[in-house]
């Protein structure tokens, strides 16, 4: 399994590599830097241009370590999770992702009640006294810590938290 | 005597009501995220950071540090009552740990490894202060290439070190430095890279990416299967280890102390390499190392003082050279950057209210620490109970707030979703995300370095070799590179002496 993903991860970053070598080019190579050093310092290319060059290098090296690294069946496999798995986190991450889009309407309070509500029913659920106390008393406390004492600008709703 | 002076300084400021609250904040924070598995010390600076930020830089940096450490005590909880490493650095005191606590001995493995802590702290903290301002009196000769050369060692060691594969830590730490070319070239003010975006011309948000490749990760791991681990039910009665216990544990605390600090000091080496090495050497050095792995109260205690005495270590590169040992100090070291301070030599010359209040900050919070640890261990066992399935919306919440509260910015909150993503398939497929953190850091400080030891040269890079200093670390360099090469090279030549003796 990392034996495949060796190859197919070395071909994405030769690729990435090579993307980022072409736009490092299309920089200056002194350009604006001669006005603030002497004309031996690099300008802005340098360093992408060369990286990017050393990151296809290593691609190269990733894929032919890939290759040259004896099969082992079923050894890896476990480091991958099953169909359970991927359920899971695709919950978490949803969950996550929704929360931030509907963050600027809803505000920190109401979308972290939202979210920490829902992470505690899905996808593993709890005792009802920890899903309906714990977001609750947790977006309190923050909405007071944060906003309150500490005056950390979080997003609000049109009500104003 | 100077030493002595500064050190009264650093203690007028550490011992002000406001920073011994914060210190005490710092190492029970660091407690509880050392016994929660699931969170690192890294992971959990990451998500306070936006406490941090509303400090001043001392208060700050004294709170990150005791996180930091107190990480390292708290670590060890978890691997002695539930077999399960609160952070890496612990794994060797599962070995004896749990086995002392299936033994009924817990409390003395609780007990011991709290002392051992203690000891090692303190040992490291008198570690740092005698050795990081020669250090800097050092450093204070180096001029842009041999900055650029120190950076580029620290790039190189940490990416030797850092996971089982030198080459998946070499391009994590290339990943790293092509998002560091991301933004305004700091020697020219060109804008690289931003297409357009006007987020991404003051670069990558390093927190945003801190934060998702340590904690956001870390919580999309754990999700995929459900962590439920019962810890192991035990007396924790007889918590003090007796007289005997300590008496066996003297020489580990000691060589625990020193090789922890030793390898704490080398960049990228880190808290859990030197427990390694600590745990080996002690089993070494025992007249019963069959005992080692079947619960020998020095197996506890060697690991343990190494965890702690090295977090202590990877403070001396960070303060004294601005070189992050770790992971965890390089988050630190992008705060520090983030205030406008500039770690290294001059740190010490123009900051030294803030570098010897943490460091006198070290000495009261490992006597915290011990306080905290020994009398109140039946309320971090009780942690322990917690799900982790709980605790995960509350990181994500932390996370959130960290990387929204530093420029008020949704842009920001994506990059830390796709850094999580990042560091999810990173973690997945074994490449080490602490290089890539380091990297991003160090990257346009390196770029910076070369582009002013050029000028120096109208461009003619012998300047790098011609130039003692300069090139001595170049040496140091090149051989920590190639020393796996002559490893091998060593083991297949013994090797080789040794079938041809059986042959004979």
């Amino acid at each position: 399994m990392i034996r495949r993903a060796d190859q197919i991860g070395g071909v994405l970053l030769f690729v990435f590599a090579i993307l980022y070598t072409l736009e490092a080019r299309k920089l200056p190579s002194r350009g604006m830097n001669a006005l603030f050093f002497g004309q031996g310092s690099p300008g802005p290319n340098f360093m992408p241009y060369w990286l990017g060059i050393t990151l296809a290098v290593l691609a190269l090296a990733l894929i032919v370590s890939g290759t040259l690294r004896p099969f082992a069946p079923g050894g890896e496999e476990e480091r991958l999770p099953g169909v359970a798995g991927w359920t899971r986190m695709a919950v978490v991450f949803g969950t996550l992702a929704l929360y931030l889009l509907v963050l600027p309407v809803l505000g920190f309070s109401l979308g972290t009640l939202a979210l920490l509500t829902t992470l505690l029913l899905f996808p593993d659920r709890h005792p009802i006294l920890i899903v309906l106390g714990l977001p609750i008393g947790t977006t309190l406390l923050l909405h007071w810590l944060f906003l309150r004492v500490l005056h950390v600008p979080l997003p609000t709703n049109v009500l104003g938290f | 005597m100077d030493i002595l002076q500064n050190l009264a300084l650093g203690f007028s400021i550490a011992l002000t009501p406001t920073n011994l609250a914060y210190c005490f904040f710092g190492v029970l924070a660091g407690t509880l995220i050392g016994v929660l598995p699931g969170i690192g010390p890294a992971t959990g600076i990451a998500v306070l950071l936006p406490i941090a930020f509303t400090m001043n830089p001392t208060t700050s940096l004294i709170t990150m540090a005791g996180i930091y450490y107190g990480a390292m005590y708290g670590g060890s909880t978890t691997s002695i009552l539930m077999n399960v490493p609160g952070e890496s650095a612990s794994v060797m005191t599962c070995l004896d740990g749990y086995q002392m606590a299936r033994q009924g001995r817990a409390g003395p493995a609780l007990g011991i490894s709290a002392i051992a802590s203690f000891v090692a702290g303190t040992v490291g903290a008198v570690g740092l202060m005698l050795l990081a301002p020669p250090l800097t009196i050092l450093a204070l000769g180096f001029g842009p290439p041999e900055y650029f050369m120190l950076m580029l060692f620290g790039l190189t060691t940490l990416a030797g070190i850092a996971g089982d594969s030198m080459l998946k830590a070499l391009i994590s730490g290339g990943l790293g430095l092509v998002l560091g070319t991301v933004g305004t070239d700091t020697p020219s003010g060109y804008l690289r890279f931003t297409y357009g975006i006007p987020d991404l011309s003051t670069g990558i948000s390093f927190v945003a990416v801190t934060v998702g490749l340590f904690a956001l990760s870390e919580v999309l791991v754990n999700s995929e299967r459900l962590l439920q681990r019962e810890p192991i039910r035990t007396s924790l009665a007889g918590l003090y280890p007796s007289r005997a216990d300590l008496r066996r544990c003297r020489g580990a605390f000691a060589r625990g102390s020193l090789i922890g600090f030793v390898v704490g000091v080398l960049p990228g080496a880190g808290a859990t390499i030197a427990s390694f090495l600590a745990y080996a050497a002690e089993k070494r050095a025992s007249k019963h190392p069959e005992a080692f792995g079947a619960g020998a109260i020095e197996g506890v205690a060697a690991p343990e003082a190494a965890n702690n005495a090295a977090a202590m270590g990877a403070m001396v590169p960070m303060l004294s050279l601005g070189i992050p040992g770790s992971g965890t100090t390089a988050i630190m070291l992008g705060a520090l950057i983030m205030w406008g301070l500039r770690p290294g030599p001059l740190l010490f010359e123009k900051n030294p209210d803030l570098v010897w209040a943490v460091i006198a900050s070290m000495y009261i919070g490992n006597v915290m620490l011990l306080i905290l640890n020994l009398p109140l261990v039946g309320i971090w066992a009780s942690m322990l109970r917690v799900r982790y399935s709980i605790l995960a919306p509350l990181i994500l919440v932390f996370c959130f707030i960290g990387v929204y509260s530093i420029d008020n910015s949704m842009f920001d909150v994506w990059i830390m979703v796709a850094a999580g993503v990042l560091g999810y398939i990173m973690r997945k497929f074994r490449y080490p995300v602490a290089p890539l953190v380091l990297a991003l850091v160090l990257g346009p400080m390196v770029e910076t370095a070369l582009a002013q030891s050029l000028t120096m040269s109208q461009g003619n890079a012998a300047i790098f070799f011609t130039r003692r200093t300069a090139l001595t670390i170049f040496i140091l360099m090149v051989l920590f590179v190639l020393s796996p090469v002559v490893r091998w090279a060593l083991a297949r030549r013994r090797g080789a002496t040794a079938s041809s003796r059986a042959s004979v």
